[in-house]
């Protein structure tokens, strides 16, 4: 909570990094190295993590310790990824999502994941048994291709992309988000082009659709998609990086979706634990355009209420969730407890603890064993 | 290095496009990206060219560096490219050229008037 306004991070997922976890393929490998050179490059020194740390399994408990002990994030969607043929989990399990759902279920918001390359029967059967499996489930992720081969689809394909929409939104879904504007590795761009997420909004009013990674790439075509459709949200996972990296560019695209979209239509969220969430909240929190960006935009500084439904509001209103029943909720649980008693923990304590404890266990078992 | 060699390099860099410029349908080459920073060729031909890409995370960069090696070095007198990026370099949009903002204010305008986007015309669509 910040100055009493709820705080969601709509993304937050644990990685497995580790080198057993990659397709026998360059991709996968390619697109870990990108992983790892954003969180060296964008993050600030003291907020990086070592190597043999980043590169390995991440616990769900060490990302919800660290949102929920260590930032003012309140709650956090977690998401089964299916980059299937770079990571041999996808890179965030389907257990791991089930177990975020199940351990702390006042905490988090779930979404699951299918393949559209697989087709529709497979899609639709799959995304029926996750259903099944954690029925809450507010959110379908999507990833726009595969590789080996090279395979991708549209959002806007009334033969696979609609018939898994409309089943979606029959079985509780409220919002479909999209990887787009960052090609994962060296893949054909198109796929990662935002063009087709038009067609997908006009015939699903109902459903609402995140443009994730917004404005790290087609910044003008996403801004015109926010403006057009009431059902369309910048997402800005990674984008939010730039408050350590490039801030003027920061404000800039902010200024922009801002512009053609307005506050209601940009969704915070960061990717976390690759990037820490409270030093960028810190920075949001404190965000002030310059004179110059505000003339160039026809905009006024953004108020704490505008700024409050960045972070967390405008994600309750189109998941339907209820901030006053979810603050009840949260108010005693085990992280309000720890934190009541330990106040905010420094950034990475729990991830570098649990790591260096599950170390040291490993290490004893080979002791124990020889 | 002649006039002329600076030419032929600027003329086959001019011909390697952005991609994500090529998937917007309003192709820039990375002259105009102002992605090319330096470069020097010595005695014997062998050119390096020091660039950059529009953000950290462009996983395009081994593809544009492929191809801008490629056109380098069908130069004849050019014996071996070597083009790196130096990932210091922060662009921002000021570093295109002249033609290339013009290029992609023309195809931005077309968009618009296609689509006839104005500023926040979602809210028109829902109950106020």
């Amino acid at each position: 909570m910040i100055e009493g306004h709820f705080i969601i991070n709509p993304i937050a997922h644990a990685y497995d990094l580790s080198d057993a976890n990659l397709q026998p393929n360059p991709y996968g490998r390619g697109l870990r190295d990108l992983l790892v050179k954003l969180h060296l490059v964008w993050n600030p020194p003291h907020l990086r993590v070592p190597a043999e740390v980043y590169m390995s399994n991440w616990p769900v408990e060490a990302v919800a310790r660290t949102l929920f002990l260590e930032t003012d994030v309140d709650m956090a969607a977690n998401m089964y990824l299916r980059l299937d043929s770079w990571f041999r989990d996808g890179l965030c399990s389907r257990a791991k999502n089930v177990e975020a759902a199940t351990r702390w279920p006042e905490r988090y918001l779930t979404y699951v994941g299918v393949s559209p390359t697989q087709g529709l029967e497979v899609c639709l059967s799959d995304l029926e048994d996750q259903m099944k499996e954690l029925p809450n489930s507010i959110g379908l992720k999507l990833y726009p291709d595969e590789v080996e081969p090279f395979r991708s689809w549209r959002m806007d394909d009334p033969k696979l992309a609609y018939p898994l929409f409309e089943r979606a939104q029959e079985l509780g879904i409220k919002t479909v988000a999209i990887h787009k504007a960052i090609p994962n590795g060296p893949v054909p761009i198109n796929p990662y082009r935002v063009d087709d997420v038009d067609g997908a909004a006009i015939h699903f009013p109902g459903l609402n659709f995140e443009i994730v990674h917004a404005g790290l790439a087609f910044v003008d075509e996403t801004a015109h998609a926010i403006a057009r459709f009431p059902n369309v949200y910048a997402n800005l996972e990674i984008t939010s990086l730039l408050m350590h990296h490039g801030p003027g560019m920061f404000s800039e695209i902010l200024a922009q979706f801002l512009f053609w979209g307005g506050p209601e239509k940009i969704i915070y969220s960061d990717g976390t634990l690759f990037c820490h969430t409270q030093p960028l909240l810190e920075k949001f929190w404190n965000l002030e355009f310059s004179e110059e960006l505000m003339a160039k935009y026809n905009l006024k500084q953004l108020t704490k209420s505008e700024k409050a439904l960045i972070l967390g509001g405008n994600y309750a209103r189109i998941v339907g969730l209820d901030i006053e029943k979810a603050k009840a909720a949260i108010a005693d649980d085990e992280f309000a407890k720890e934190r009541r008693r330990t106040g905010i923990q420094k950034p990475y304590s729990n991830w570098l603890r649990m790591y260096e404890e599950e170390r040291q266990a490993a290490s004893g078992k080979v002791r124990a064993l020889a | 290095m002649t006039g002329t060699l600076d030419d032929q390099i600027a003329e086959a860099l001019g011909s390697v496009y952005d991609p994500c410029s090529l998937a917007s349908n309003a192709p820039v080459s990375i002259i105009d990206m102002g992605l090319i920073k330096s470069w020097t060729v010595d005695d014997v031909g062998n050119l390096r060219v020091t660039m950059c890409v529009t953000s950290a995370c462009c996983t395009m960069a081994p593809n544009i560096v492929r191809g801008a090696v490629a056109a380098l070095t069908a130069i004849p007198g050019i014996k071996a490219a070597d083009v790196q990026i130096d990932p210091s370099v922060f662009w921002t949009p000021d570093s295109m050229t002249e033609r290339g903002r013009e290029t992609l204010r023309r195809r931005r305008e077309q968009s618009l008037a296609h689509t006839k986007t104005t500023p926040q015309q979602w809210r028109q669509q829902v109950p106020s």
